[in-house]
């Protein structure tokens, strides 16, 4: 009874010594945040020889459920203002492509699911510290680099959570239909990054968190750049465009990267990474537009390999007030996904078109919740040699329909 | 053979010399709206002038001249006093419930905003509105978490009312998505606002409001529009400076009171009693 007393009596000085030395760091112009969201959702698929419900926690990486912990602290005598930041991903892990052994992670979940799986491992998505003034801002550590979600976020709509570029979706599900031997291949052999070898994402290929140094320019006008460097000598360079012109809300992003050890899934030296996205809103009507494009070569791959892809994803809608919850929006996707075979050369495979297309409703409420639905298709075509087209040409489509909903904290 | 290509060679040139020429004008252009800044802190807090879309569709059209306008709508440049904005803007309350209500806009809000309407009713032409976006931050969690608030809205003058229109409340700044969109936290998320609107919206500010002053009125069949007579404002911005005035000659003289009261006491010329009631029923007046 006295070790219970005990107990609350050190729990309350704790909590209360929490409270006081907030408010004293707040008269020291120190800041402290929480924030993030999750996002959970149901998926329907029928992959052409079975179909099932998967309970999916996340759509990738990008936009899976966080928690972020972050904290700045304002030294005005010197004009400078220093800050962390810490987010962590209720996921981690590979995926179980093997269909058995260890258990599959969160973020590819797929329709090799094991039933026992009940919860998954807490993971580290970035930790950096930052120090920024007039002249810019430095950010060291495990972070987003200047180039990540440039093919993602110049959508002007913010319907990101429901529908992005890259193709999360493709490592969680194998290619049915195709010869036997190759059953566990998943939709992300033909997404294949060279950025980030063994990323079968497709687009915004230098888009994983990273270590390394970032430099952000201050703001020009409407203009901002970024330029980083992250382990193993990777730079990438960003430069993002937004503004308002009669009624019309324009985003142009742009960014380059190499990577020195990219590449090297196709037995590469080095890889180059360019893309672009553009994103129209009219801010009356609602009516929006986006396109990207990516192009991604390596120097000295194996003959034949996938060494040279390129991507497009398109997508266009309308997001509007139609009710008194918030905001509604539907909207249709198309992408193509070219030559990112990688090593499926040695299949006989010379060119590749991954295709997905869908269509999607959401709905807000207020601004800390929104509910979706998507109905999204993925289809293969392959060329090669007769081999090729044996393992591959009877490749059944995937299609997709999700249920889900993320909560902003 | 070789004038067409010369030809083709030409036309290639200039097509690609007009490209840059459109896209540098495009991106070097900061913006074509004809917005005038009257105040910013952020992409998101901004107090602006902007064409109304309303007016100035009978200017556009040629139907009335711009002189016209003012005459016929008795409309802007106007001159009003910071000081009468601020008190019409101060005497508007959120009902939180029963008996709690909160000022619609924070005593910061209500400086910046009544300082930069005055400046911008005076250059603002009649068929321009002030539209404003304002920030609010409330602390959480001992500390531990910051949120942010926005309200939005338009304001103008006409036929001797200063109108206010207000489009949101309380937005909540999304600090989840900046981070997603802008991970160094360099200002590059632009919220887009509801300034609301002068022909009824499907989905109005509809929270309930209540005023502590008698020339502020809701507009009939509105739930997001609220007019005050700015003569009669001024009016009562006079009356309370005077209170104001007043009260603090009363309150220099209670000073006094306490002062002589003390003093008297220290040359023992009262009795410890004598003082303790004095000085109650000082206390009482204050």
């Amino acid at each position: 009874m006295k070790n219970k007393l005990l107990v609350k009596s050190y729990l309350s000085i704790a909590i209360l010594s929490t409270l006081s030395l907030n408010s004293y760091a707040e008269e020291e112009k120190y800041s402290w945040n929480i924030s993030g969201w999750i996002n959970e959702g149901l998926t329907f698929y029928d992959d052409g020889m079975g179909s099932d419900v998967a309970q999916l926690s996340d759509n990738g990486t990008t936009l899976g459920s966080r928690i972020t912990l972050a904290g700045d602290y304002k030294l005005e005598e010197h004009g400078l203002d220093v800050g962390f930041e810490v987010i962590i991903e209720p996921l981690s892990g590979t995926p179980n492509y093997g269909g058995g052994g260890h258990q599959t992670p969160l973020l590819f979940a797929n329709q090799d699911n094991l039933d026992t799986f009940n919860g998954g491992d807490i993971g580290l998505l970035g930790s950096s510290l930052h120090i920024g003034g007039n002249w810019g801002k430095v950010t060291i550590g495990l972070q987003s680099l200047p180039t990540d979600n440039i093919a993602v976020l110049a959508d002007p709509s913010g319907t990101i959570w429901s529908g992005i570029s890259p193709l999360f979706r493709a490592n969680g599900f194998f290619i049915r239909g195709i010869d036997e031997g190759s059953t566990n291949v998943a939709w992300g052999q033909f997404a294949q990054c060279l950025a980030t070898p063994g990323l079968g994402i497709g687009l915004d290929c230098n888009g994983i968190y990273r270590n390394g140094v970032r430099y952000d320019l201050p703001k020009m006008g409407n203009f901002s750049v970024a330029v980083g460097y992250a382990n193993d000598e990777i730079y990438d360079i960003a430069v993002k465009y937004s503004a308002e012109h009669g009624g019309f809300k324009t985003n142009l992003h742009g960014g380059y990267s190499v990577n020195k050890d990219g590449g090297t899934n196709v037995g590469g030296d080095g890889s180059s990474t360019l893309q672009f996205q553009t994103g129209v809103m009219h801010l009356e009507s609602g009516i929006f537009g986006v396109a990207t494009y990516q192009m991604e070569e390596t120097d000295d791959a194996i003959v034949g390999s996938g060494d040279d892809t390129d991507a497009y994803y398109f997508k266009a809608g309308i997001r509007k007030q139609y009710n008194g919850f918030g905001d509604s929006a539907f909207y249709a996707e198309y992408a193509s996904y070219n030559d990112q075979y990688g090593m499926a050369h040695l299949d006989g495979v010379v060119g590749s078109e991954l295709t997905q297309w869908g269509i999607a409703a959401e709905q807000y409420f207020g601004s800390r919740f929104l509910i979706y639905a998507k109905y999204e298709n993925l289809s293969l075509d392959v060329t090669g040699s007769e081999s090729a087209q044996s393992i591959y040409n009877a490749a059944k489509d995937l299609t997709l329909i999700q249920l889900g909903g993320t909560i902003f904290f | 053979m070789m004038l067409r290509f010369n030809w083709y060679y030409i036309m290639m040139k200039l097509t690609l010399k007009i490209q840059v020429a459109i896209i540098s004008i495009f991106f070097a252009t900061s913006s074509f709206s004809s917005d005038t800044i009257l105040w910013s802190e952020d992409e998101n807090s901004v107090i602006k002038i902007q064409n109304n879309n309303f007016e100035g569709i009978y200017l556009k059209k040629g139907n009335i001249t711009e002189s016209e306008l003012i005459e016929q709508k008795k409309s802007q440049p106007v001159e009003i006093n910071e000081q009468d904005i601020f008190t019409f803007l101060s005497s508007i309350k959120i009902i939180k419930n029963k008996s709690t209500t909160e000022s619609l806009f924070t005593e910061k809000q209500q400086n910046n905003l009544a300082k930069h309407l005055s400046i911008g009713l005076k250059k603002a032409k009649p068929h321009q509105d002030i539209l404003f976006s304002l920030a609010k931050e409330k602390i959480a969690l001992g500390g531990l978490k910051k949120q942010t608030y926005f309200i939005a809205g338009r304001a103008f003058f006409n036929d001797g009312l200063l109108n206010l229109i207000i489009g949101e409340y309380n937005r909540l700044a999304n600090s989840a998505y900046e981070m997603a969109y802008d991970p160094t936290n360099q200002g590059l998320v632009e919220y887009n606002f509801n300034y609301g609107e002068r022909v009824a919206p499907k989905f109005p500010f509809n929270e309930k409001i209540v005023f502590t002053l008698s020339s502020v009125t809701m507009k009939s069949g509105r739930t997001d529009w609220v007019t005050v007579n700015v003569e009669e404002l001024h009016k009562t911005t006079l009356s309370n400076d005077i209170v104001k005035k007043g009260s603090k000659s009363n309150k220099d003289t209670l000073i006094q009171r306490f002062k002589i009261l003390e003093k008297l006491r220290k040359e023992e010329l009262i009795t410890e009693e004598e003082y303790q009631q004095k000085r109650k029923v000082l206390l009482r007046n204050l």
